[in-house]
């Protein structure tokens, strides 16, 4: 009985101490960045955040902010931009499925909004670049307009990040989703015409994105053919969902199967059908095909979309160059060697790295917030993506179309990687009246200062 | 004061308490349906989580949070009571596995008719007040409005239901169904109705529980009570089945573990933390540690 007293005084003391507590400190909402100066930049360093997965469900990602880090790295090994030095603070937040567990070691109350804040509030810096997810993104959005601060090159497929009436500090990086839809439509009606198609999608706006555009493009997936899965049942070693999924489709009779899902479910569904004796035609969004994250033997002769080069293209100047660069400093990549493959991540980092110093350098020695999002708006940016990066008042989409890949056989030697048959970029809008069309496929050479 | 709000440490706590009150708050409501009908109700989560579902999608239509949340804990509490009606009051009187069978089934029909009817796109919930932590100069305190909200709204609860059990006839005739049937409805006590209340209460605590998870920001979906409901089990289990303010603790002591396992050990362990809290508990005190009495069933 005594107890029962004590824990119920304990209990109403906590909550009084902590209502008091906070009512007589007065501790209020501060608003960041009342510097009259622009957050984050100094005379010799920028500092520049991001909200990525460094552990969880979606680590594999993490390769990609290492290599923007190591592109920055390189930077500023050779002076840095203007002469200011590239500072990038990554912290985890796995993939804001933190308070699921799943492998996160960044704590059950992070999230990405609470990252966000810490890089915002004590870190002061200038703008993200390059934070990853489309749920966790859209959680910031808000937070990130109201401090102002610019939230540059997401890395997800959604559509959200082009809305430059809403959000003119907000930029992505990729093409959309429906854009990747509509084009693996095309492709499925001239290779697999008549075929029944099922599609297995992350129960977001990642799978809804991938899913309107298949349907905008023309194609048809009976509504038990139309599976998900959600990135936070995943239980460690065991992904439920995922088994039900593939043999609804298998006994549906699908042939085609579209997946808009991360590497680690892309990875999980391959082996459960290949379990199954099930082998579709697999179509998978460039989100989750890179085959070096997936590690699939069951991914060869998957088709996906890309708008990088193929990672075994040796005439892309910027495949020697970025190998070279991780190589010469291996802070970021301690285990990659010469004979080490190239990944689509380590692309993309790069990609939107170069970008960001690029437009660094247009911009000039003096560095504003305001000044930097007007720069990035009118400068072509020559980068590793294979159509012109082209950011305009209108678009804040960023890449706007890429080519169709498959990923090559597992040979004995060679890991599998992206290739690409054909050079043939494709560039759509995300509605359903805007045609298909094709854009020359570009290697933009690396400019002289980064050389 | 601000600064040691926004020391290492007491972020530990803060994060501690705010998982920790969402776990009492499913041990609470574990606790009050095993104390009225020893039942232990697998399918609690998921029954929170459909309840959810139906008030909370109504803020689609325009509806007000404040309503949608109204309407989720009426709907709870009524789909308990329609539970224990017709699904577990037949079970009276048969062996004790079998409530325990059918709820485990029951929660897989449950999340299979939610995804039937609003897919399992998980739909986001916009949350009452700001997740923005407030700062102490420059330095995250790990408050939100919204973390105050869910603390406060837990203990609110936690209040009310002690208070019910407590001060008023109903909770006195709810204690006396629980404690010594035979006796009470001798004396009176409709005993069957008490025992629906107990559901329906059960069910009403559940749904808050839901509601402040699905306001989060994770969304509501239909499998997002799963791991809550674990913890909430494990919370109930070291609390002790019989003693709600065990429950309470429990629940509070494994928000806490775990946020300071993770920091103070290894990120690696702090999965574990529930389990290794069980095994402790189980070791040291089998009854709970706060179960009074283990001679209850003589």
């Amino acid at each position: 009985m005594i107890k029962g007293r004590l824990t119920r005084t304990v209990t109403l003391l906590a909550a009084s101490a902590l209502t008091l507590g906070f009512a007589a400190t007065g501790v209020g909402l501060s608003s960041a960045g009342a510097a009259t100066a622009t957050p984050g930049v100094t005379a010799n360093s920028i500092t520049i955040g991001a909200t990525v997965p460094l552990s969880g469900i979606a680590v594999s990602y993490a390769e990609v902010s290492a290599s923007a880090n190591a592109v920055f790295n390189y930077i500023n090994k050779h002076g840095g931009v203007n002469g200011r030095r590239i500072k990038y603070i990554r912290l985890d937040d796995c993939y804001n499925l933190a308070a699921f567990g799943l492998g996160c070691t960044a704590g059950p109350s992070t999230t990405t909004l609470s990252q966000t804040q810490v890089l915002v509030a004590q870190d002061h810096v200038f703008a993200t670049v390059g934070s990853l997810g489309t749920a966790a993104q859209d959680s910031v959005l808000s937070y990130m307009k109201t401090n102002g601060v610019p939230q540059l090159f997401v890395n997800s497929g959604s559509s959200d990040w082009s809305q430059p009436s809403t959000y003119p500090n907000l930029f992505g990086f990729q093409a959309s989703y429906q854009v990747e839809g509509k084009v693996f439509a095309q492709y499925i009606k001239t290779h697999d015409k008549g075929k029944s198609v099922g599609f297995i999608g992350q129960n977001d706006d990642f799978g809804a994105g991938g899913y309107a555009g298949l349907v905008n493009g023309g194609i048809n997936i009976a509504s038990d053919n139309h599976l998900s899965y959600n990135a936070a049942d995943a239980v460690t070693g065991s992904i439920s969902d995922i088994a039900t999924d593939v043999s609804t489709l298998q006994s549906n009779g699908a042939k085609v199967v579209v997946l808009d899902s991360i590497p680690a479910f892309t990875s999980a569904i391959l082996a459960t059908a290949h379990q199954d004796g099930y082998s579709p035609q697999w179509i998978i969004s460039s989100v989750g095909s890179d085959p070096i994250s997936v590690n699939s033997p069951y991914e060869a002769n998957a088709i996906t979309f890309d708008s990088l080069p193929a990672t075994n293209d040796k005439s892309n100047p910027w495949t020697p160059w970025l190998r070279s660069i991780i190589l010469a400093d291996k802070t970021d990549f301690p285990k990659f060697t010469a004979k080490s493959p190239m990944d689509g991540n380590m692309q993309y980092g790069a990609a939107f790295a170069v970008a960001f110093a690029e437009t660094l350098k247009a911009e000039g020695k003096t560095v504003t917030r305001a000044g930097f999002v007007k720069t990035l708006e009118s400068t072509k940016l020559a980068t590793l993506t294979i159509t012109p990066l082209q950011y305009s008042k209108s678009n804040h989409q960023g890449v706007l179309g890429g080519v169709i890949a498959n990923i090559s056989p597992n040979g004995s030697a060679a890991p599998i990687y992206f290739n690409e048959p054909s050079h043939v970029v494709y560039t759509t809008g995300n509605s359903k009246n805007t045609p298909i069309k094709t854009l020359p496929y570009v290697v933009s050479p690396i400019p002289a200062w980064l050389k | 004061m601000g600064a040691f709000l926004a020391s290492n440490f007491m972020h530990n706590i803060f994060g501690g308490l705010a998982q920790g009150v969402i776990y009492s708050l499913v041990a609470l409501s574990l606790v009050i349906i095993w104390q009225s009908t020893h039942v232990l109700n697998f399918a609690q989560g998921a029954m929170a989580m459909f309840a959810t579902y139906v008030g909370l999608t109504e803020i689609g239509r325009g509806v007000g949070y404040w309503w949608c949340v109204i309407i989720s804990v009426v709907v709870g509490m009524a789909f308990g009571g329609i539970t224990e009606r017709v699904l577990i009051r037949p079970l009276y009187g048969k062996p004790e596995i079998n409530p325990i069978v059918v709820m485990v089934g029951f929660l897989g029909v449950i999340e299979a008719v939610t995804a039937g009817i609003w897919t399992s796109t998980t739909r986001n919930i916009p949350a009452p007040f700001s997740q923005i932590y407030y700062q102490y100069r420059g330095r995250l305190i790990l408050l939100s409005p919204f973390v105050i909200f869910q603390i406060a709204l837990a203990i609110g609860i936690m209040l009310f239901v002690a208070a019910l059990f407590r001060y008023t006839k109903l909770g006195l005739q709810l204690r006396a169904a629980a404690l010594a049937p035979e006796v009470a409805r001798l004396l009176g006590v409709r005993v069957h109705r008490m025992l629906t209340i107990g559901w329906m209460l059960s069910a009403g605590v559940g749904a808050v529980a839901a509601v402040i998870i699905a306001s989060g920001n994770f969304g509501l979906f239909p499998t997002d009570m799963d791991g809550v409901f674990v913890a909430g089990f494990i919370a109930a289990a070291v609390g002790g089945l019989e003693s709600p303010m065990g429950a309470i603790a429990g629940g509070l002591l494994l928000g806490l573990v775990e946020q300071f396992i993770l920091a103070y050990w290894s990120p690696s362990v702090a999965p574990l933390s529930g389990v290794i809290l069980l095994v402790v508990a189980l070791m040291v005190r089998p009854q709970g540690i706060f179960t009074r009495s283990v001679n209850r069933r003589v």
